[in-house]
């Protein structure tokens, strides 16, 4: 019987032992000096691990709730979530009307292929300003710069914005602007629509959309986005709108009424579907939580083919990021030498870049992979 | 030194209206909810990634991720249940996948430490030996594998049942009872010396 019950004991400690079967117990240790004892010890044990103190530093807790926020600004919570259906209609309506509206729009625009390997969705390389027009910030790496002259992806800024760090990268964009040739022979004739359209009245558009490429959504009927970071950056950012002009043939934001929309500069419904996808598409991405080494090597192999797409344009910087986590992620999993070089060398890549906002992220993540102490 | 908090922080969200709109806010984009939720659980998901991975830096890495990774799942949390225990599995994994990594050399950790809080009453002699004491089981912390300390410091720091442990670390009641069996006894062992001595007995000397 005593036997039995120093087996028990720890459950007994911890109460997780049924009622009847505790008082059986509770008699058994009034009688016996040997498991009483030995409960003690145990009870004394748990005691003391817990007075060890986990140690900090001094002031750590002080700052590490701000210090985590900070990170989350990087890589910012979808402000307003829509209903899933709406996304789904979004996503499917992409399809099915991207490419014809496209080209009826546009009488010379670029391929309107979402799965191109371009800078900025299709549609919106052709409301890019004028060249003397100032750029609006850049996201996107000026290995993939825009055609003949034309100023950066509007659509394709970083998350992360403060009015200073865009305007950085406003004067660093207008200094690349004369950029490499595109590959794709279809921007040849972007430039002259694009200088027709900025010659054009510039814009009503002075939508105060929240900028480029964050996603942000309106509810029924006005303009104002839900989010208070959001609405934040996007006064930050007011400016950038109306240095942006739309197609001289203008359609109407037909979607911004009654309906969630994403609030993108430029108002091709065409364009509003295509972010709204890339958003449906970004937030899935971020809600999913490999569960072992070949998931997050997937993960990994998905959001590289997101940031290199038109779909995962405004959220590149993001999820190329995302990428290096995963692949981190998958070496943490796996401990094979393989998935450590491959997460080693994503993240020299991005470091090399010319454009890598998160380089102190990745920097660390590198740190974190290295055999140095 | 830290006094973790008790019991009281575990009951269910849905029990605690403050911190289920709290959560709701975060879930919406509310970043300052959030922040204000990383500010109540801070010292739990530091102290429970600290005392599996051991070390100060990695442990800083380990919580700002678990905050990192729990708002990104925010959108699947049921904001009924608890959320202590959910943020504690998020952190214990990612503190046992570090420690797991091979990088991460067990070798390296410190020992002991150099200072052990000493506690404010007693003998000279009963405080020396409490301050040896504490820093024998620190040690004996160290020595066992991980997944042993993991179960340890859930159960009794954190105050998880066999329970939620298990479902925290994705293994069976059985485990979660056999490795903290095995942990208690090492621990036990190790502290035998010191067990008579009163200082031990009251819990630390916790100021």
């Amino acid at each position: 019987m005593s036997i039995h019950v120093r087996e028990r004991l720890g459950e007994y400690l911890d109460g997780e032992i049924a009622t009847e079967e505790r008082s059986a117990i509770s008699r058994h240790l009034r009688e016996c000096p040997d498991c009483r004892r030995l409960l003690e010890e145990m009870s004394a044990v748990d005691d003391a691990a817990r007075s060890l103190p986990a140690e900090a530093p001094e002031g750590y807790f002080e700052t590490f709730a701000s210090r985590v926020r900070a990170r989350l600004h990087v890589a910012p919570r979808r402000g307003f979530r829509p209903p899933v259906w709406s996304l789904a209609v979004a996503a499917a309506l992409l399809l099915a009307v991207i490419t014809p509206l496209t080209l009826k729009e546009h009488p010379a625009p670029a391929a309107p292929s979402v799965a191109e390997r371009v800078a900025e969705p299709p549609a919106l390389r052709d409301l890019r300003p004028s060249p003397d027009a100032p750029p609006v910030g850049q996201a996107v790496p000026r290995t993939r710069p825009p055609a003949g002259g034309g100023p950066a992806g509007v659509f394709a800024s970083p998350p992360s914005r403060s009015g200073a760090a865009l305007q950085e990268r406003k004067d660093a964009s207008r200094n690349a602007a004369p950029a490499a040739p595109e590959p794709e022979a279809a921007r040849a004739p972007a430039p002259a629509p694009a200088k027709a359209q900025a010659a054009a009245a510039p814009e009503t558009a002075k939508r105060k959309a929240p900028t480029a490429g964050v996603a942000t959504f309106y509810c029924d009927g006005c303009d104002a986005s839900p989010s208070p970071h959001l609405a934040a950056r996007e006064n930050a950012e007011e400016l950038d709108a109306t240095s942006v002009s739309t197609s001289s043939e203008a359609k109407p934001r037909a979607l911004a009424k009654g309906r969630l929309v994403p609030g993108v500069v430029g108002g091709t419904a065409g364009t509003d579907r295509l972010a709204a996808a890339g958003e449906a598409r970004y937030r899935m991405l971020r809600a999913r939580t490999p569960a072992s080494a070949e998931e997050a090597r997937e993960l990994r192999r998905e959001w590289r083919a997101f940031a290199e797409s038109a779909l995962g344009a405004a959220h590149a910087d993001d999820a190329r990021v995302a990428a290096i986590e995963a692949a981190v992620e998958a070496y943490r999993f796996s401990a094979s030498p393989e998935d450590r070089a491959t997460a080693t060398a994503d993240a020299r890549t991005y470091l090399a870049r010319s454009d890598a906002p998160q380089a102190e992220r990745v920097r660390t993540l590198l740190d974190t992979l290295s055999d140095a102490p | 030194m830290e006094r973790r908090s008790t019991s009281t922080e575990f009951a269910p969200a849905a029990a605690d209206p403050a911190e289920g709109d709290l959560l709701a806010r975060a879930r919406s984009g509310d970043l300052a909810a959030f922040e204000e939720i990383v500010g109540r659980y801070q010292r739990r998901v530091y102290g429970v990634a600290y005392r599996i991975v051991r070390r100060h830096d990695v442990a800083d890495d380990v919580a700002q991720e678990t905050f990192m990774r729990a708002h990104r799942a925010l959108d699947t949390f049921d904001v009924a249940r608890p959320f202590g225990p959910w943020i504690c599995r998020i952190a214990a994994n990612l503190a046992i996948n570090h420690v797991r990594s091979p990088q991460f050399r067990e070798e390296e950790l410190p020992e002991g430490h150099a200072e052990m809080p000493a506690p404010a009453a007693g003998s000279p002699l009963a405080r020396v030996l409490d301050r040896e004491a504490r820093a024998v089981l620190d040690a004996a912390m160290a020595r066992l594998p991980a997944e042993q300390r993991a179960v340890f410091a859930l159960r009794v720091v954190e105050e998880l049942s066999y329970k939620e442990i298990a479902e925290a670390l994705d293994i069976s009641i059985g485990t979660v009872m056999s490795r903290l069996s095995r942990a208690r006894e090492k621990l036990r062992e190790a502290l035998l010396p010191y067990l008579g001595a009163t200082t031990l007995r009251a819990g630390g000397g916790e100021p």
